[in-house]
């Protein structure tokens, strides 16, 4: 697979986010801010609602450019760095959906942007991973 | 004039990766289990951040975080035990909020392995 800027990394839908499954990530994660468990506690924070934690978005973002180097076969990079910008909430029944395009390429890395939208097309988490060859 | 809270921190704190915990976190992403670290792993070393919101009086259903960057210096393994270490780099108010910068380094047997920068808004002051 040749490795070329404006290469196109197709869009991967993820499951639609439920309380159950961020419940899960809390206690994985350690992170147990209220505003992602509890309906009422949210809402009076001014929030529409419960609200996925952005790090279990960018998880998933991290997850399509593991995966695209895997389906690529380009087994000799590894992450060097990961950026995310979170643009937009998440909230419970939201599907999203991540792909990219790769953005830079030297001899010896390559940088993989992506975005996050969720089922309105709405852009939700902004991603860039650096891949050096070990 | 920097912001009274810059500089403020918590740690160093050690914890040990074991597979265990490295397994819960791929499975609370629907990943495929792996024998490496997935690369948000770190948000799990966020103690520091969480003390110092407590300390700095800033109640957790007001933020929301808006950047995350993790560099990777040197692969962690599971099985090493980490001690990570945060501090407040930033504070900015504009507009009735606060965004906070928290740089937290981590290292593994006393050599820096990677580094995460976090920035979070504080709403409605």
């Amino acid at each position: 697979m040749k490795l070329e800027v404006g290469l196109v990394v197709a869009p991967v839908s993820f499951p639609e986010v439920t309380q159950a499954q961020l419940r899960i990530y809390a206690d994985a994660s350690g992170d147990y801010n209220p505003i992602h468990l509890d309906e009422e506690v949210a809402k009076k924070a001014g929030l529409p609602g419960v609200i996925a934690h952005g790090m279990f978005v960018a998880g998933l973002v991290s997850e399509r450019a593991l995966k695209f180097l895997k389906e690529s076969e380009l087994s000799e990079y590894r992450m060097e760095s990961f950026y995310t910008r979170f643009k937009a909430m998440t909230r419970l029944g939201d599907v999203p959906t991540v792909g990219g395009t790769i953005k830079e390429v030297t001899d010896r890395s390559f940088v993989l942007d992506l975005q996050a939208r969720n089922q309105r097309g709405e852009l939700v988490v902004l991603g860039s991973a650096r891949f050096a060859k070990l | 004039m920097s912001h009274p809270n810059v500089g403020a921190s918590a740690g160093p704190f050690r914890d040990q990766i074991t597979s265990e915990k490295v397994r819960m976190f791929c499975q609370s992403l629907g990943m495929p289990e792996r024998n490496t670290l997935p690369p948000t792993y770190l948000t799990v070393f966020r103690k520091g951040e969480f003390e110092l919101f407590q300390k700095l009086g800033i109640p957790l259903s007001q933020i929301l975080h808006t950047d995350q960057t993790y560099e990777f210096l040197v692969p962690i393994q599971i099985g090493d035990e980490v001690e990570f270490k945060t501090e407040v780099t930033q504070v900015l108010e504009k507009a009735k909020m606060q965004f906070l910068s928290f740089e937290t380094e981590f290292k593994v047997e006393n050599r820096a392995v990677a580094k995460a920068i976090s920035t979070i808004v504080v709403r409605g002051l």
